[in-house]
């Protein structure tokens, strides 16, 4: 039974790649495509977040949630950040990595109305490397360790961006006129 | 007018509202007009299916005598014309070892295992190797290892009543000494395997590749990386 059992096991995830790829190779190519602007970059960063997506897949359950989407959404936009940022050293450019404002895919879609909590919306507006591991460790339940496996950075620095996320989400919230707690 | 507190309580209650959020505004599926070329395609597939086949073959099976048993006889109803059984005592390990055909399954049979799980692990790995997994269960660990284009393999449990089952069929297997206890270092097309026993526990490593491998001298680093596997006291 054991032995049938996980030959099962192997099956499903074999199907489970197959349908995560299927289900959300569009919503991959067009984050991707956002941020890097080119066709070919953005194919690369599709098969990178799969890459990624296939050693957590244990980390997905429900192929068709919303839980599944934002986390697919979070591994594309970081890995497509990455991706732009090896291509600005390639060129020689100059790398701001602070400059963050880059990489705001939703920055220009924001609506205030529509978004009606202040938190929320202070949330929303922090750079995307506070934003991504604000949202993998507080709506994904992910831990520090496993942040820093899928974002390929290390535990200490996942606590790191927790901390300096928290006191720019106090900042922004300030600047919002939110009375914040010191 | 209250002051907010920035606390982990407050994030677990918004963030997952702002992650609807960003997700809504993503159009679906079906409305993101883009099609991919059958090139990339054809390679996410091959990607696919390159990654299913360690997932597979990095699985060592262990069962219960009873499991076992309905195993064997399913695999007698299948190969008995062909199987042939040798059954022999291999001293040091202390189990007993049937070579069939297809395959060699290790009888453990200590009833009486009451050592304390020590956390063993290898403290060698092969350049370019990095930690891509592990499992950690009461009386058994399984890291596996990868340079993006080899897997290893590290498979260490309490050595019990139960069964390890090998798929040996046409392999070359050759004695080897693990800082001096004897094991088994079994080579057979994209997988090399090291298998003893020592004081209670079975340990396995394991390296294979897919189309091309970037470790010279497989052997040598398998035995360099069995003979640097130290307790973690941590």
């Amino acid at each position: 039974m054991i032995l049938f059992l996980s030959l099962i096991d192997d099956e499903y995830e074999k199907i489970k790649f197959k349908d995560i790829y299927n289900t959300y190779k569009k919503m991959m190519f067009y984050i991707a495509q956002k941020i890097l602007k080119d066709e070919h970059d953005a194919h690369d960063a599709v098969q990178e977040s799969f890459f990624k997506i296939i050693r957590n897949i244990d980390k997905i359950n429900d192929i068709n949630s919303l839980k599944t989407k934002g986390f697919i959404c979070i591994i594309v936009k970081n890995t497509s950040i990455d991706i732009y940022r090896k291509l600005k050293r390639k060129n020689e450019r100059e790398v701001l990595y602070e400059d963050e404002s880059l990489f705001e895919t939703e920055s220009y879609e924001y609506d205030e109305i529509e978004m009606a909590n202040e938190i929320e919306m202070g949330i929303l507006k922090l750079p995307e490397k506070y934003k991504s591991v604000f949202l993998l460790k507080y709506s994904q339940g992910l831990s520090n360790k496993e942040i820093g496996n899928l974002l390929d950075i290390k535990e200490s620095t996942v606590r790191i961006r927790i901390l300096r996320g928290k006191e720019k989400l106090k900042e922004i919230l300030e600047q919002m006129g939110v009375a914040v707690n010191e | 007018m209250s002051k907010i507190e920035i606390t982990d309580e407050l994030l677990y209650k918004h963030c997952p509202n702002v992650e609807k959020y960003i997700v809504d505004k993503i159009p679906k599926e079906e409305d993101i007009d883009y099609v991919y070329p059958k090139k990339f395609d054809r390679k996410i597939k091959k990607l696919i299916k390159e990654e299913e086949r360690p997932v597979f073959s990095n699985k060592i099976y262990r069962y219960t005598r009873k499991v076992a048993m309905v195993f064997i006889l399913i695999t007698i109803g299948l190969f008995t014309l062909t199987m042939s059984v040798e059954s022999l005592r291999i001293e040091f390990f202390n189990i007993i070892k049937e070579i069939h055909k297809e395959f060699t399954i290790y009888k453990f049979d200590d009833k009486s295992n009451d050592l304390e799980f020590k956390n063993m692990e290898p403290e060698y790995l092969p350049k370019g190797f990095k930690e891509t997994d592990r499992r950690i269960m009461d009386d058994d660990i399984l890291f596996m290892y990868s340079n993006g284009t080899d897997f290893l393999t590290y498979h260490y449990f309490k050595v019990d009543n139960s069964n390890l089952y090998l798929d040996t069929e046409d392999t070359k297997t050759t004695k080897v000494l693990i800082n001096g206890v004897e094991g088994e270092y079994i080579e057979k097309e994209k997988y090399y395997t090291i298998i003893w026993e020592d004081a209670g526990y079975c340990y396995i490593v394991r390296l294979e590749y897919l189309d091309k491998s970037y470790v010279d001298n497989k052997y040598e680093e398998l035995i360099k990386i069995a003979k640097n596997i130290k307790e973690n006291k941590k």
